[in-house]
């Protein structure tokens, strides 16, 4: 029993003396993979030196260089789950590891895990880990986040670091356009085009080197980058030169009794958008709009909108498509006068370096609620058009050309197998409806363009030949209205401070009909305040 | 005749040996895996050079680096040396020889600190590490150590990190060794025997560790390195400014892409224009499919 006990210690010590030179030279056989590993990590050799690493890992797991390098090795091979476990169990071995925890924080980022991201550069920063680099990726991953302001603060801190200023910029830059900044914007941008062109991005920045300002365009640009809401108010004075739609033809509008038909008026408006939904393929957007026009003597005319929107659209790319559904609501004299329903399914291709196509149908219901027009303007109006884009050399300067060709089918008459009567002398409950039946074509023509750095301005023209179906009880059902439409329309906006813009417009309408009751002119001249959050 | 026989086998075991010795001295005996700053090697005849990462060293191979410099050296015999700031060695001898078992590496040190991870290998009855210094030579067996020898006072320290090392004096006079094992620390100077072993607290111990140690390969290896971001590549296509365009796609391309065809421009600025397109007073007075007549007075 003794002589037992006497083996079992002496095993004991044997199996002891055996596994502590083992676990030293494990140690040193992990040391020599992990040192010889280091070589192709050095020369860009991703799979030899995971290879070198991963065995080392396998000959020593408490040795925490070689699964920190391991992890970097993944992450440059692409592998970022299986590289941000390394760099996690590299800092629980070693949690003052240097660099490692900005690392992670770095392949957090790159993973698209922002939260986790912000954690570790966060803490990266605070213990002045390569500070810079720690406040460049902390301001991305907030820029990520939708937190524009705590980024701009981070980016220009990373500014300190020449290696970095470039992208800092740039970043700044973009986080400054989502928040509607945009001198400051087009500054950053300039100085990534300046310190460096020939890069990707400072070639995208260079595009605007040459002035004028970076517009955002009218539909918020689907992308998980921008904050998911946004508000804006206005309020605006308008002088109208015919509230009414008096008639051109002075004798005609005497005997309309109309007298005084131009006002000023107050133009109220708020609204705000909120993304709902943003995906890798698309995003879905919803917006409401509420509009109000106070006119100081045409009171009857003061117009309430209430506007709901949902955009759906794919991610920006040569081929774009997307739904787009509005509900609209209008208030006249604070009564009920129209409501409406449009959806426009629509695509658009990229062509070549400048130009782009698009093809769009829409159909909308219009419902009026109130006299004189229900239920004779009640309608549904199908439309087809194309719109061709054209880059005339710099982003700001975008010209587009549009037809379209819309039926508008009142729906208030009889059927038409029936037979209804619309002459001066007969007359059936189907007549008014007739008035309004028509089928349209559309030319227009637009220009968004820099006014000598001092706003963005926009231009348009558009033509609409609108014929009318049946004979018009205007010209006692003698013959059909057919109608030309002029627009003229000229806009412009400066930025005064971050969230507030100067407005400044100018629309002429000529409506030219064979039908003197609907051949009017009608001018508006607008100026006013623009808050956007 | 056994004898004989015997010292035949030991001359040809030697030639052999000598042969085997030329010829790995010819073969590459191992790279720099890491630098902090900048290592110069010697080789021949020819003069310092600064080598870099992934250089392969031969054996007769000078290093030496200078007040700011760090270096890695990585064997094929799996032994990795540091060496620290102000170090010169060479690279003496190496014969590594796995299917017989023969395993032999000597470096010369002559000043400066080397910390050394000492390959499984020299476990082996027959195989035998050393750093020589001026004044000791340290004789290991697979484990980890700091050797450290200064000119001036012609001194050399040793350190043992992990299990144990031998150390005795250069004398030219047999003298006993000294077993220094983990965390302690022997003295040789010029002319003397080591001095006994003694332990290190930890300040001590630190102080010998200090800059012996090489993170990576000394050079910047973080995923900042040649990140997209940092080299002025764009991340994403929504990392365009929505009107700067997206590579591959015309600005005003990704205007149009953005959203779906909105209202005509006046329509869009002026409700009051969408909204009101039909002279209502007239239809007021006169609805939709009633011929007019008469006049009727509007206005205030």
């Amino acid at each position: 029993m003794r002589s037992v006990g006497k083996t079992l210690l002496v095993l004991c010590g044997l199996v002891a003396a055996g596994m502590l030179p083992s676990l030293v030279s494990a140690d040193v056989r992990s040391h020599a993979l992990y040192a010889r590993g280091l070589i192709p990590f050095n020369n860009g050799q991703w799979d030899q030196a995971y290879r070198l690493f991963d065995a080392a890992v396998g000959a020593d797991r408490s040795d925490p260089e070689p699964l920190y390098y391991r992890g970097l090795t993944q992450a440059r091979r692409g592998a970022l789950a299986a590289g941000i476990s390394d760099l996690e169990q590299a800092l629980k071995l070693s949690p003052s590891l240097p660099h490692a925890g900005l690392d992670l924080g770095i392949a957090y980022f790159d993973a698209g895990q922002y939260p986790a991201a912000k954690v570790w550069l966060q803490r990266a920063y605070e213990q002045g880990d390569d500070r810079f680099t720690a406040a460049f990726f902390l301001g991305l991953t907030l820029y990520r986040l939708g937190e524009d302001a705590s980024a701009l603060t981070y980016l220009n801190q990373a500014n300190a670091d020449p290696d970095l200023r470039p992208a800092a910029h740039y970043y700044a830059g973009l986080a400054q356009l989502h928040q509607g900044n945009e001198v400051a914007a087009r500054s950053e941008l300039a100085e990534t085009a300046r310190e460096q062109p020939l890069s990707e991005i400072g070639k995208l920045a260079q595009r605007y080197a040459g002035g004028g300002d970076i517009r955002q365009p009218p539909v918020p640009l689907p992308t998980a980058r921008r904050k998911p809401w946004s508000l804006s108010a206005s309020l605006g004075f308008q002088y109208d030169t015919n509230v009414v739609l008096a008639p051109s033809d002075s004798g005609l509008k005497t005997a309309q009794g109309i007298t005084g038909e131009d006002d000023g008026r107050f133009v109220i408006g708020a609204g705000g958008a909120y993304t709902l939904l943003d995906t890798d393929y698309g995003t879905v957007r919803g917006a409401y709009d509420f509009s109000q026009s106070v006119h100081f003597r045409w009171t009857e005319f003061d117009l309430q909108g209430h506007r709901l929107r949902l955009d759906a659209a794919s991610k920006p790319g040569v081929v774009s498509y997307g739904l787009s559904g509005v509900y609209d609501f209008y208030a006249l004299d604070y009564q009920s006068f129209f409501q409406e329903l449009l959806g426009t399914p629509w695509v658009s291709v990229a062509e070549g370096d400048s130009a782009a196509t698009q093809l769009y149908y829409t159909a909308r219901g219009r419902d009026f609620l109130r006299k004189p027009f229900d239920p004779a303007r009640d309608a549904i109006d199908h439309a087809v058009g194309v719109r061709q884009y054209l880059d005339l050399g710099s982003p700001e300067r975008v010209l587009s050309v549009g037809y379209q060709f819309d039926a508008e089918a009142t729906l208030a008459h009889a059927p038409d197998d029936q037979q209804v009567s619309c002459t001066s002398t007969s007359q059936t409950g189907g007549c008014g409806a007739r008035d309004f039946d028509y089928k349209a074509h559309q030319l227009d023509i637009g220009i968004n363009f820099p006014i000598f750095s001092l706003a963005q301005g926009q231009a348009g023209y558009l033509f609409r030949l609108e014929d009318y179906q049946f004979l018009n009880s205007r010209a006692n059902f003698q013959f059909r209205r057919h109608d030309q439409e002029h627009q003229f329309v000229v806009d412009a906006r400066r930025e005064i401070t971050t969230h507030v813009s100067a407005t400044l417009g100018f629309i002429g309408i000529l409506n030219n009909s064979n039908i003197p009751a609907f051949d009017y002119d009608r001018f508006i001249i607008s100026a006013g305040v623009l808050v956007t959050l | 005749m056994m004898r004989s026989r015997l010292g035949g086998v030991h001359y040809l075991l030697l030639a052999l040996l000598i042969v085997a010795g030329r010829v790995q001295a010819q073969s590459e005996a191992g790279a720099v895996a890491a630098l902090v700053g900048t290592l110069q090697i010697q080789r021949g005849a020819a003069g310092w050079q600064s080598a870099s990462i992934g250089v392969p060293v031969f054996v007769g191979d000078r290093f030496r680096t200078g007040a700011s410099d760090r270096a890695t050296l990585v064997f094929r015999d799996d032994t990795v040396l540091n060496l620290s700031s102000d170090t010169e060695a060479m690279l003496d001898t190496q014969a590594f020889d796995e299917a017989a078992g023969r395993f032999q590496t000597g470096v010369k040190m002559t000043k400066g600190k080397i910390r050394a991870w000492v390959g499984d290998h020299y476990r082996q009855p027959r195989a035998r590490f050393e750093i020589e210094t001026p004044t000791a030579i340290t004789d290991v067996r697979g484990t980890q150590f700091i050797v450290q020898h200064n000119p001036k006072t012609e001194t050399s320290d040793i350190v043992g990190i992990a299990d144990e090392v031998e150390v005795i004096g250069k004398l030219g006079v047999i003298g006993s060794s000294v077993q220094v094992g983990q965390q302690m620390h022997t003295r040789v100077q010029k002319g003397r025997f080591p001095t006994a072993a003694q332990g290190l607290d930890e300040t001590q111990f630190s102080q010998y560790l200090d800059g012996t140690e090489i993170v990576g390969t000394g050079r910047h290896d973080g995923l900042n390195v040649v990140h997209p971001a940092v080299m002025g590549r764009l991340l994403s296509p929504q990392d365009a400014p929505a009107s700067l365009g997206i590579p591959g796609m015309p600005a005003a391309a990704a205007q149009a892409g953005v959203g779906a065809p909105e209202l005509p421009l006046a329509y869009r600025l002026s409700p009051d224009v969408y909204a009101n397109t039909q002279p209502l007073l007239d239809f007021k007075r006169t609805p939709p499919g009633r011929l007019p007549s008469g006049a009727v007075h509007v206005g205030f």
